[in-house]
């Protein structure tokens, strides 16, 4: 035993946490789906694609086109909390997205 | 309104005294889109309703937020400053940021008062007082969105 005047260590509890975090949280098994509509400028889709995901100018106008051409398009593959972060980011732009379980 | 200058992270526009007070005015009307046209999934089941309450909660303090820094972005004193000719105000990116989600914000919300037309095929005919005010809202929130873009694209590429 340690006595009352020497510094004591206290190791930490390390346990393995399997119950407060979900499996499917760090699955990156879900799609963030961009949806056409008649209302947001092409230009303003492809420039909120940059700023969000960080693309370069081609490859936002890519999915862009592929939004207005197919009615929606798959912008990435996330884990959920990435997949919500994204939906939030390109909802508080006013675009229409959603993210769904990728079935593939 | 037009792009004098981009400096780095700064932008500095120039627009009469007209341009100005429509801009003021139209940046009041945020926030317009109804909260229950966002949804976070089309497909996911189970907790549903559970998502979308906490989907527009977290969506309502976004907008607060970005309403009191939208306000006190455009009202603050130095923030316009008469030119030779005319207005001037400078904005950061992240301020131009701001700017086009509340501008869209805008757009979006007088596209759904005018019943969701698809304005790519035509545009519709307004009838009544609110139908041309709405119109007119979209097309100037769209006016001022492409001004922004223009300076902050034109400047990324």
């Amino acid at each position: 035993m340690a006595a009352a005047n020497e510094p004591v260590t206290i190791q930490p509890d390390i346990e393995k946490d399997t119950d407060s975090r979900p499996k499917d949280t760090l699955d990156p098994g879900y799609i963030v789906i961009c949806w056409n509509d008649p209302v947001n400028l092409m230009v303003y889709v492809t420039h909120v694609f940059q700023v969000v995901f960080g693309w370069s100018r081609q490859k936002a106008e890519h999915h862009m086109l592929e939004v207005h051409n197919n009615g929606k398009s798959v912008l990435t593959r996330e884990t959920l909390e990435r997949a919500e972060f994204y939906v939030h980011r390109l909802q508080e732009y006013g675009l229409q997205a959603t993210m769904e379980r990728d079935e593939q | 309104m037009i792009l004098l200058k981009a400096d780095g992270d700064r932008y500095q526009f120039g627009m009469s005294l007209a341009e100005k007070t429509v801009l003021l005015a139209l940046l009041e009307r945020y926030p317009m889109i109804p909260l229950s046209y966002y949804k976070l999934s089309k497909n996911l089941g189970s907790d549903k309703e559970d998502d979308q309450a906490m989907l527009e909660e977290a969506m309502s303090s976004r907008r607060s937020l970005l309403k009191k820094r939208v306000t006190q972005l455009m009202h603050g004193e130095s923030r316009f400053h008469q030119g030779q000719n005319q207005l001037r105000a400078t904005f950061t990116r992240e301020e131009i940021e701001w700017l086009l989600q509340v501008l869209n914000d805008i757009r979006v919300g007088n596209w759904i008062r005018l019943g969701c037309p698809d304005c790519e095929i035509r545009m519709p005919v307004p009838t009544s007082r609110e139908e041309k005010i709405a119109l007119a809202e979209m097309e100037l929130a769209a006016h001022f969105e492409c001004m922004f873009l223009e300076a902050v694209d034109g400047h990324m590429k």
